[in-house]
């Protein structure tokens, strides 16, 4: 195990914020220097760098990827910056701070402190800079299957985007917006949905434009990540032939397994997709079935995860719940066979989503 | 006065079909308010002329309570109904405070 280092105490979060970034440096320059990759999305060019390439791998292998996608372009400028330490950090916070809500801030930067995810975050928005410092050195395997996800949520929210927590199935660029809480059934469906020859954008967090100029104009998602999660008891799981989770004792709680979408299915993930429905599943019936559902039923099961997982902007509360009172709103039930519950919803898309 | 009350930054809220949904960044949980309430929730984003019966002024005292609202201190409820349904399931994500339950060695362990 590395050994713990000491930052030492800053007299202000920027000044803290700096020492991080100057460590960060000093650990990628001891371990044999760090690794970068590039992205896009929605015209929006982020530079991933890290201390280690274990602690980049996961990320490129979450994000969109396709031929391509990850570019050797050093020496081209990044319009953000991302760099991803992991690293224990032996040291108590500056508590002489006023925390509120686990985050302090001054003119230059803002820090979040998570203990979930054991991080610490910086986000510098006048230099589109951010740093994740990873204390706890396993990775969850939530944030695998969505890293980043509070950065790259402020990232794309800069640009009018936001995250939405959902996956989508889709055909001919028509598609709905599965959205749930955990357990829901969701990720089971698009990838149920996915083998069937549908298309998706993402299962878990993807990214929503802002509302058409068009009225009566569907509302445009995109990609971010390419990852499903499922859970074993889920009757996708042996069908999707997914490895059996790999999971760190740390968070033995959480044993759903990882489906790289573009590596299992190439050819179902697309860039965007139009969303005219909204659908909101419910497992445990006898047969599938798609009705029309209250709004507001809709915009609990959106809007709270979606939100609060990720950076809790006011902007992305009210984009959410304008994007559930223009979209029409249906509840799925859900069988236990995944082949009926994707036909399902292949048979609505063509008559309803015209 | 509707006016006297006030929506805490950290607190948002938007009308949808007659009800309201309303959410609280801090903690993460979050409130659906029937129309009634809704309506008085409206009226708080609203001009601000008009005068509360006694009902609103009930549901505003229990939104202050919640800390929903920010407003006049010191007036009790004078009925139990229930204003909002409030759930819970993603305020446990947001529970842990890192910043003063560490331990001495440092965070992120937690004080045991």
């Amino acid at each position: 195990m590395t050994a713990p280092i000491y930052v030492g105490s800053a007299r202000r979060p920027w000044e803290y914020a700096e020492s991080l970034r100057e460590r960060g440096a000093m650990i990628a320059s001891d371990t044999g220097g760090g690794q970068q990759a590039d992205f896009f999305v929605a015209g929006v060019r982020v530079t991933v760098r890290t201390t280690a390439a274990a602690s980049l791998g996961f990320v490129i292998e979450a994000l969109v990827g396709r031929d391509g996608f990850v570019e050797d372009v050093s020496t081209a400028a990044p319009t953000w910056t991302i760099d991803i330490v992991n690293h224990l950090l032996d040291e108590a916070l500056p508590f002489e701070w006023a925390w509120t809500d686990n985050v302090v801030a001054d003119e230059r930067v803002e820090l979040r402190c998570d203990q979930h995810n054991r991080t610490i975050t910086v986000l510098c928005n006048a230099e589109r800079w951010a740093l994740l410092w990873r204390a706890g050195l396993s990775i969850p395997p939530w944030e695998r299957a969505a890293p980043l996800r509070p950065i790259l949520d402020n990232v794309f929210g800069s640009t009018g985007l936001t995250m939405v927590h959902g996956g989508t199935l889709g055909i001919d660029g028509r598609a709905v917006l599965i959205s749930a809480i955990g357990g829901s059934g969701k990720s089971t469906c698009v990838v149920g949905g996915i083998r069937r020859g549908m298309t998706t954008v993402g299962d878990d967090f993807i990214l929503l434009d802002p509302p058409p100029v068009e009225p009566n104009t569907a509302s445009t998602v995109r990609g971010l990540y390419q990852t499903a999660r499922l859970h074993r008891s889920s009757p996708a799981w042996s069908l999707a032939d997914v490895e059996p989770p790999d999971i760190h004792e740390q968070w033995r709680d959480d044993d759903k397994s990882l489906v790289l979408v573009n590596k299992r299915y190439p050819g179902a993930l697309v860039d965007a997709q139009q969303i005219h429905a909204i659908v909101v599943p419910e497992v445990g019936h006898d047969a599938p079935s798609l009705a029309p559902m209250g709004r507001m039923d809709a915009l609990r099961a959106v809007l709270p995860s979606s939100f609060v997982l990720a950076d809790r902007r006011p902007e992305s509360f009210y984009r959410i719940t304008e994007f559930v009172r223009s979209t029409p709103t249906y509840r799925l039930r859900l069988c236990s066979n995944i082949e009926r519950n994707a036909e399902a919803i292949e048979h609505f898309l063509a008559a309803e989503c015209t | 006065m509707f006016d006297r009350y006030s929506i805490p930054a950290h607190v948002m809220g938007d009308s949808i079909e007659g009800e309201t949904i309303v959410i609280n960044a801090l903690t993460g949980a979050y409130y659906t308010l029937d129309s009634e309430a809704s309506a008085v929730w409206s009226a708080i984003t609203g001009p601000g002329t008009e005068v509360p019966s006694e009902d609103a002024l009930d549901m505003l005292r229990a939104l202050v309570d919640e800390g929903l609202l920010v407003g006049p201190p010191g007036v009790a409820r004078t009925t139990d109904r229930p204003v909002f349904v409030k759930y819970t399931d993603m305020e446990e994500l947001l529970l842990a405070d890192p910043i003063h339950e560490v331990d001495d060695r440092g965070w992120p362990l937690l004080r045991q």
